[in-house]
């Protein structure tokens, strides 16, 4: 194998500034950073480790369309040691960042199609990447009908408050907005996102592509949702979840079968997935 | 290809004149000891002289309110290194397809790769843990930028395609016809062992096809799940990577094995792989099934058999493997 010698340090992160920290629930935060000139070259779906110095690094969904030009955005679940660390910074701290990693929704294949986008809970943030895109001015033209149905367990837990504000009041996009449990002064559809789904949305499934994500428990019973509304597994698009190093298909951690999820996924199908050993 | 051969005395002398720069695997320290200088350095297992079991990547440190990161240049001192062709095949089938993929080149691996350069030993008596002809190696396997030497009548019968790095060669003596016949019916036999004994052609998929087996219980029950076998492993790859050092620090890679829950633990609690089932079948098949379906069939084991000779309760990866495969298609 030939060694090519030019090549830079793949681990090395660059240090952006954080421009802004938007609060969304108790325990996620969104932080805009800084790119300072550049435009960033990702796709949705891709996903970049985050690195705080002294700390470590995580892999964390890139949340900002590539329509977006000058930032790139992430919202971050508080869960672990460098999540937590993440959470800590402020605005104007800098953060480390190498990617973008992993393959991209299937935009070619989605082009001149319709999209029904079901999210549950943080799981919004790697669709938002690809809603966005969708939705924007110079690219909407090259898509069909637009669904998005978004669900999380309370309406404290609804992530990207602001934007969901932007898409209801859209009219060239249908919007649905669900919680497990409602309070005091919710006025909107509460029930899990499965059931609303398959009560709700009417659609041709052989017409329609499906492009879904959230926790485990959320995908397993949507997928089963859209199978029984009669969509096709290679039209359910979803994203994985594993513990990740390296984010270049090297240090082993996210093999499941012949692929590595940093690199071969984070997206598949669903008929990629019922090819796949269940080890996510 | 040039050849030839030389005394013992003269390869001896050679090797002295780089002592300072050569290191020599245990496996050849153990079988041909009259190879070893007073410098040479003897490593246990061959992936430490490329993927270091400690590596520095980058350093970091707070300074003027903020972090800054450097990088750190990797050195490229040449050096010699002396294997077995199972401990050899380990880098060239395995490890360099790893770190030098074209655009995710490993700067750090790349540049110990580019200074190495590789002595093949012939192996002459093979262990009984040992099983390279299951895995498409063989005794005398070796690799064109090598130099491959073999214990040939009180000589050594040499080997390269390299003569400008391996200058040895310019004094060895032509062997004469019937020397050449003996060399080529050795590597012949032992071409031949390693095509009847190989591992069948459906291996790879037939494994993967067994994934739900219920036989994974039971091949896993006796395991401890210790990660002895994966530190002494030539072609582990995998690795961990984290930060040491609070306002002033680097990033560490280090050596790491599937063996233990924590690899594939997520931040939330799910494990992928939590008990010793699941990670006992992910070493299995990761070397003999999803390596070799991405990278053309090369498994992604050696058969050096390393893991054999040193496993606390004698758990056999050889064993495991032709019980599987033994399954395949149910064939008996």
């Amino acid at each position: 194998m030939a060694i090519d010698l030019e090549n830079k340090n793949i681990y090395l992160p660059r240090l952006y500034r954080i421009m802004e920290i938007i609060p969304e629930t108790s325990d996620i935060k969104t932080f805009r950073l800084d790119l300072e000139d550049e435009n960033s070259s990702h796709l949705p779906g891709q996903f970049a480790e985050l690195f705080v110095p002294g700390v470590g690094e995580a892999p964390i969904s890139i949340t900002s369309s590539p329509t977006q030009k000058g930032i790139l955005e992430f919202s971050i679940k508080r869960t672990g040691l460098v999540t937590s660390a993440i959470h800590r910074l402020n605005s104007n701290d800098r953060l480390g960042i190498r990617g973008p990693y992993g393959n991209t929704f299937p935009l070619s294949d989605l082009t001149e199609q319709n999209l029904l986008f079901i999210a549950g809970g943080i799981g919004l943030a790697p669709l938002r990447s690809l809603i966005n895109f969708v939705l924007d001015t110079e690219k909407r033209n090259q898509f069909k009908k637009v669904t998005i149905l978004y669900g999380a367990r309370s309406p404290q837990d609804l992530v990207f408050k602001w934007e969901l504000k932007r898409w209801q009041m859209r009219d060239d996009i249908t919007f649905l907005l669900t919680v497990d449990r409602g309070d005091d002064q919710w006025k909107g559809t509460v029930g899990l996102v499965p059931n609303v789904l398959k009560e709700n949305i009417q659609v041709d499934p052989l017409e329609w592509k499906s492009i879904i994500c959230g926790p485990p428990i959320m995908i397993k019973f949507t997928i089963k949702a859209l199978l029984e509304m009669g969509f096709q597994p290679p039209d359910i698009i979803t994203t994985l979840e594993m513990r990740m190093k390296c984010g270049l298909g090297k240090c082993g951690r996210c093999n499941i079968g012949p692929y590595y999820v940093c690199k071969d996924g984070p997206v598949f199908t669903y008929q990629q997935l019922q090819n796949m050993p269940e080890e996510y | 290809m040039k050849s030839g051969k030389v005394t013992k005395n003269d390869l001896v002398q050679w090797l002295k004149t780089h002592q300072n720069n050569f290191l020599v695997t245990e496996k050849v320290a153990h079988h041909q000891p009259e190879l070893l200088c007073d410098q040479s350095k003897e490593i246990k297992n061959i992936k430490e002289a490329l993927f270091l079991p400690w590596d520095k990547l980058f350093n970091y440190h707070w300074e003027n309110q903020q972090w800054n990161v450097d990088n750190i240049q990797p050195s490229t001192s040449p050096r010699f290194l002396m294997a077995l062709p199972c401990e050899a095949r380990a880098i060239y089938e395995v490890l360099d397809r790893v770190f030098l993929q074209p655009s995710e080149t490993e700067s750090g691996y790349a540049a110990r790769r580019q200074g190495l350069k590789m002595v093949i030993v012939g192996c002459i008596n093979p262990e009984p843990t040992c099983f390279c002809h299951l895995v498409g190696g063989n005794p005398y396997w070796t690799h064109p930028d090598a130099l491959f030497i073999l214990p040939f009548h009180d000589e050594y019968y040499l080997e390269t395609n390299q003569p400008e790095q391996f200058d040895i060669i310019e004094q060895g003596t032509t062997l004469n016809k019937s020397e050449k016949e003996e060399i080529e019916v050795l590597r012949k036999q032992m071409e031949e062992k390693t095509n009847q004994e190989k591992l069948p052609e459906d291996a790879p998929q037939g494994l993967y096809d067994l994934f739900e087996d219920q036989e994974w219980e039971d091949l896993s029950w006796k395991c401890l799940n210790c990660g002895a076998c994966t530190f002494l492993c030539p072609t582990c790859q995998c690795f961990d990577m984290s930060a040491e050092g609070r306002l002033k620090g680097f990033q560490l890679k280090t050596w790491d094995s599937c063996m233990f829950p924590k690899f594939t633990l997520h931040a939330s609690g799910h494990n992928p792989r939590p008990t010793f089932k699941e990670r006992v079948r992910q070493r299995v098949l990761h070397k003999f099934s999803y390596f070799p379906l991405r990278e053309e069939g090369r498994y992604g084991c050696v058969g050096c058999g390393k893991c054999i000779e040193i496993c606390p309760v004698n758990w056999n990866i050889r064993e495991a493997v032709e019980r599987m495969v033994k399954k395949i298609g149910n064939r008996s």
